[in-house]
């Protein structure tokens, strides 16, 4: 079983987007796929046209078994432990238990899924650590602009951090909302394959459709598979989410 | 010697990506007359082959006394030639030699080769 965790501390950059269309992707591909919704928002089930519900708060706090908080959403292959405010609530367990930063990792072990991915909330806590620290794989979404590329750095000191106590990590940095026709995009970007170089994928380039979809509870695979944010720019099907898939399997 | 320098290792898409931004970016710096030029040039495709020196002296005579292009020529026979050679009607392996070449079997002589 591998862990991917979706983080940036900047909101706004498209992670759940991101969680959610990958997910879905994976469990498309065969995959058993467990997407975990690590933000009080709880959007990962608002999503895929499902209620919010406690399911991370119960997998914490009440230490219920994954199989008990798992919930299919009538898609083959993919399951969600939802999330909503009580989120917050859980955190404040991780806070005061003896092993904070073990605390997501024990209750995933033993999972039985081909990928787990953790959708992280924008911010920089102690369950963002204990995401870190059960995780394989980190990608890390962002906007291109200065704000959000910081939130990159961010990401990048807390998985140092995750590294010194020992915890092997890759992780790569998946660029959305790109706009090729604004400079300061194209700047940042620029920038940013030259800091980075191979960690960068190809864009997500900017589209309404990835907006839409939420609000009909559908992912991008389901409301509009041929769209840019899926297909990318030059329907090489190289970038756009297709292309994150497939590279995101070649990761892991 | 120069100094021994690491090669950037970038996804190919990206590179790609960026080429293409580089490209619009020194597209949207020339004036507009000059832009129109550059993005019709860069619709053109061009290929480079080997021609002997003296068919491509015939094709630029032909092409002078037609008041055409060698290269609207050359496509001109070249798709004539084609269309003989789907049909059936030509037949290469009179011309075909042995190629010299570790990437192709044959060579095309341009006579035609007594058997």
């Amino acid at each position: 079983m591998t862990i991917l965790t979706i983080a940036n501390q900047k909101g706004g950059v498209g992670k759940t987007t991101t969680a959610v269309t990958l997910a879905h992707g994976l469990a498309l591909s065969g995959r058993r796929t467990l997407l975990v919704d690590l933000d009080p928002q709880g959007h990962v089930a608002f999503s895929l046209g499902i209620p919010k519900a406690p399911g991370f708060y119960h997998l914490i706090v009440d230490e219920e078994s994954i199989d008990k908080v798992a919930i299919p959403t009538a898609r083959a292959n993919l399951e969600i432990i939802p999330g909503d405010k009580r989120t917050e609530k859980a955190k404040r367990t991780v806070v005061i238990s003896n092993f904070p930063s073990e605390i997501v990792s024990r209750a995933l072990r033993g999972a039985g899924y081909d990928i787990v991915i953790l959708d992280l909330a924008p911010s920089l806590d102690v369950l963002h650590v204990s995401a870190l620290m059960a995780s394989d794989w980190v990608l890390i979404p962002t906007k291109l602009d200065a704000m959000a590329v910081d939130g990159v750095n961010e990401v990048l000191r807390s998985m140092g951090e995750v590294v010194e106590r020992g915890h092997r990590l890759g992780y790569s940095i998946l660029p959305t909302f790109f706009d090729r026709t604004t400079r300061e995009t194209v700047v940042q970007f620029q920038a940013l394959v030259e800091a980075f170089q191979e960690r960068v994928w190809p864009p997500i380039p900017q589209d309404t459709k990835a907006r839409e979809a939420p609000a009909y509870g559908k992912s991008l695979w389901e409301y509009c598979p041929e769209t840019p944010a899926v297909v990318g720019f030059d329907h090489g099907r190289t970038s756009g989410y297709v292309g994150a898939l497939s590279r995101l399997v070649e990761s892991l | 010697m120069d100094a021994l320098k690491r090669q950037p290792s970038v996804d190919p898409a990206v590179a790609d990506l960026l080429s293409d931004l580089d490209r619009r970016r020194r597209l949207s710096a020339l004036p507009k007359s000059a832009r129109k030029k550059a993005r019709r040039d860069a619709a053109r495709h061009k290929v480079g082959m080997d021609f002997p020196p003296e068919l491509h002296e015939e094709l630029r005579q032909v092409a002078d006394k037609e008041k055409i292009s060698i290269s609207s020529l050359a496509a001109f026979f070249a798709k004539r030639g084609l269309e003989e050679y789907q049909a059936g009607h030509v037949d290469l392996y009179p011309y075909k030699r042995i190629s010299r070449c570790a990437r192709f079997e044959y060579i095309l002589s341009l006579e035609k080769v007594d058997e």
